[in-house]
């Protein structure tokens, strides 16, 4: 599942740590032309030119994160309408904005100091994006930045997080005034990934011209940046041990190692809900959601089973119990199964007897709903028996009823801590006996089952 | 593990009360654990005439049986005898009843006399017990061929009364009393069943118990065009029965008879399946797939037993004071002597 849209967040993130800094900041800003982050997917890659619906839906909120983040370093964006404008003057489209000539000039003639210019390209769950940042004053590049992760809900606040790491290197831009940004070098690396995919960043051209990097110039920042309202660390607690963890899509977070994973550089927002799997052999993957939070407790994951056993007992037939042994071909998702039941018919007086029946059955059922790791599961199952019944008393009498096991359908819960479940049984008696040819019924009803379920 | 003990046994104590009420229901027949005897009657009644027997429990003085009796005039065997635990005691032939001055006749009942009436033929208890003993008597040339009743224990009155609808069915019915089968009507009388003037046809009439001045009389009407469709009317004995009728003042039953008396209907019961069983009238509700007993007062379902099975053609005689019914099956030809399930 692609992130949702984070724009209402991203404006919160963007606003100053306080203020006192942004009023001290206000004055010696510089202005960003922040161009639109271009869809370079395979699928947005058009003839056209035109960004395909299915991933375009993201180019304004990641060219807002970096504008979030340039924002928080205490820039100034311009605003997209006046390099717009500037680019329309030159019937320059969006895209041919990535190149350096056509991005500088409209920058410079939107009065920003910095251009910055990027794509992003996604595939499957992943995404790469590529963010360059020139020096409009030299036409250098300042600084880049790749980085290919997975695509899910911790990439925004990645994405801030490590732009605000790339900010962090570029040396001390004079005001536009004093005659623009220095150049950088492109060494500068954001340690970690939020998401385990590989990220890096680099100077690009700039490394390649050779440039000083940005601590060699010994200038601080143009403001102070605000506090990034990110978790870079989140430890997740679980009793699985040795369960790897991953993102919803694949990208690792780690191994359960003594009841925990330390997810370095999770770059996280607090609150915000992500989901992780939890894989482990022999057990069933589990998919978890969680709020993000320096510590998040993990439920533990099912074992796999491959054998059960169910105790039940039937309305209609209270007076015995039935036993069921199943074999999943398929660990708790689909099985065929062997079943008795025997009980006792009591008299309804004195007068009567006690009558026996003894009901076996095979056949085959599948869970449909749920994964194995669900408090509640919805199966259904089919199969064929017959029900021997004996009299007692003065005519001892033997009959079989075959029958046909039509449908039946089930709703388990181990919300009480073993699996209990719910079954309706519609069996059809193939009238071989005391039955007709008619649908099984206990007072007009098809019989219910309650029973308790054993696996190994 | 003693956690989880607990959640089960917890879970248990809440969920076995509430199934204590329907321990007793079972997808068999409720009637399978009551089953006291049963005869196999393939080997005396040929499947080609299976359908074409009626079963009753007879208790003439000094005895008890239960009698298959054949509708259909000249089909072999006429009667057929059983003990009343099923043992066969005699499959009469019609060449062999004939010869006895049968002339037919479908019902059989014991009479006021408290012998066993057969059609058109009588026997005392000890007679029908033996095999290929004459009956003491014929009905003189007539024969039992309608509803008909004396006293449950066939001890009390002194006349027998015998309904019949218009032929086959109509909106009147009338009722004869015999002082003896032998002897002519001593009184006919007609009545209208309801004021719209539908057709009715009488199934069957029962004397309900044995006290003839506040004793009742139940009728079981049945719809000709639909036989799963009955009516049971109530009316008093003393209106339909005088032991020593007083000279110009008969007792007639008052007209229309579902505008003066008790009377309720159900759709499918079919009317093959009602008896009188001593304390209550009992029919298998098709819909319900259970067997109803009726209050003699108001002919309400007072109890129910689910059986299970889509059997509407089994065909139930009932012990008219209390205690089993027989069931006879036509399709495996067999009888089923059933304790009461009540």
């Amino acid at each position: 599942m692609k992130p949702a849209l984070l724009l209402p967040l991203l404006a919160i993130l963007a606003a100053p740590a306080s203020p006192v800094a942004a009023q001290a900041a206000a004055d010696t800003r510089h202005q960003a032309a922040v161009f639109t982050i271009q869809d370079l997917s395979a699928a947005g890659a058009t003839q056209d030119q035109s960004p395909a619906a299915d991933t375009r839906d993201y180019q304004d909120t990641i060219t807002e994160s970096v504008s979030a983040a340039f924002r928080a370093d205490g820039y100034d964006v311009v605003e997209p309408g006046r390099w717009q404008q500037e680019a329309q003057r030159r019937s320059l489209q969006p895209r041919a904005l990535l190149e350096e000539s056509s991005a500088m000039e409209v920058a410079r003639a939107a009065g920003a100091d910095i251009a910055v210019t990027g794509y992003y390209a996604v595939q499957g769950e992943s995404i790469y994006v590529s963010l360059q940042c020139w020096d409009v004053a030299t036409g250098v590049l300042a600084v880049g930045l790749q980085q290919a992760t997975q695509f899910n809900i911790g990439f925004y606040g990645t994405l801030f997080g490590q732009v605000t790491a790339m900010l962090a290197r570029i040396p001390a831009p004079e005001a536009s005034s004093a005659g623009g940004v220095a150049a950088v070098g492109a060494s500068a690396t954001v340690g970690g990934s939020a998401s385990g995919g590989g990220s890096n960043e680099s100077g690009g051209a700039a490394s390649a011209s050779g440039t000083a990097p940005a601590s060699a110039t010994g200038t601080p920042g143009i403001a102070s940046r605000p506090a990034v309202p990110v978790l870079d660390t989140v430890t997740f607690v679980s009793s699985d041990e040795g369960a790897e963890l991953f993102l919803a899509g694949g990208a690792r977070i780690g191994e359960v190692t003594d009841g925990h994973v330390v997810w370095q550089g999770a770059g996280v927002v607090p609150g915000s809900r992500f989901t992780v799997e939890k894989r482990k052999g022999g057990f069933h993957t589990g998919v978890e959601t969680v709020r993000a939070a320096r510590e998040i407790r993990l439920r533990g994951l099912v074992a796999q089973k491959a054998l059960a056993l169910e105790v039940d007992w039937t309305f209609g037939q209270l007076a015995g119990m039935g036993a069921t042994l199943r074999v999943y071909p398929s660990p708790d998702a689909w099985f065929l199964f062997l079943g008795n039941y025997f009980y006792a018919q009591p008299p309804l007086t004195s007068a009567g007897y006690t009558v026996f029946h003894d009901d076996a059955g095979v056949g085959a059922g599948s869970y449909i709903i749920f994964p194995a790791d669900s408090w509640v599961r919805v199966g259904v199952s089919t199969g064929v028996g017959a029900i021997l019944t004996a009299t007692t008393g003065p005519v001892g009498t033997f009959y079989k009823d075959f029958y046909w096991d039509l449908f039946n359908w089930w709703i388990e819960t181990r919300v009480l801590g073993p699996v209990i479940f719910l079954r309706q049984e519609v069996k059809f008696t193939l009238g071989t006996g005391l039955l007709g040819m008619q649908p099984m019924t206990v007072a007009n009803f098809p019989p219910f089952t309650l029973g308790v379920v054993f696996r190994w | 593990m003693v956690r989880r003990v607990a959640r089960i046994v917890a879970a248990a104590a809440f969920v076995l009360p509430l199934t204590t009420c329907v321990f007793f229901l079972s997808p068999f027949p409720g009637t399978l654990s009551q089953v006291v005897a049963k005869a196999d009657v393939s080997s005396v009644i040929p499947a080609s005439s299976a359908n074409s027997y009626q079963p009753y429990v007879l208790t003439p003085l000094g005895g008890e049986f239960v009698v298959l009796m054949n509708r259909q005039t000249g089909v072999d065997p006429t009667i057929v005898v059983f003990d009343s635990t099923l043992n066969l005691v005699q499959a009469y032939t019609y060449s062999q009843i004939a010869s006895w001055g049968w002339i037919g006749g479908s019902v059989a009942m014991v009479g006021a006399d408290q012998n066993a009436t057969l059609g058109s033929v009588a026997f005392s208890a000890s007679e029908l017990a033996q095999v290929n003993v004459n009956p003491s008597w014929t009905l003189n040339g007539t024969q039992l061929y309608a509803p008909s009743f004396s006293s449950p224990s066939a001890q009390k009155n002194e006349a027998n009364f015998a309904f019949g609808g218009a032929t086959p069915a109509g909106p009147t019915i009338t009722y004869q009393q015999f002082q003896w089968w032998d002897s002519p009507a001593d009184f006919t009388f007609t009545v209208q069943v309801d004021a719209a003037g539908n057709n009715y046809q009488v199934q069957a009439v029962y004397n309900v118990d044995d006290t003839p001045t506040a004793g009742a009389v139940v009728l079981v009407l049945a719809d000709p065009n639909n036989q799963s469709h009955i009516t049971f009317v109530r009316v008093p004995l003393a209106d339909v029965w005088a032991a020593v009728p007083p000279a110009g003042s008969l007792p007639t039953l008052k007209s229309p008879l579902l505008s003066n008396y008790t009377w309720k209907s159900y759709y499918n019961v079919p009317a093959s399946s009602i008896g009188f069983a001593g304390d209550c009238m009992v029919g298998y509700s098709e819909s319900d797939r259970a067997l109803n007993r009726y209050s003699l007062s108001n002919f309400d379902v007072i109890q129910s037993l689910p059986i299970g099975k889509s059997d509407y053609h089994l065909q139930y005689a009932y012990r008219p004071s209390g205690g089993y019914a027989v069931i006879y099956d036509p399709t495996a030809r067999t009888l089923t002597k059933v304790a009461n399930w009540w």
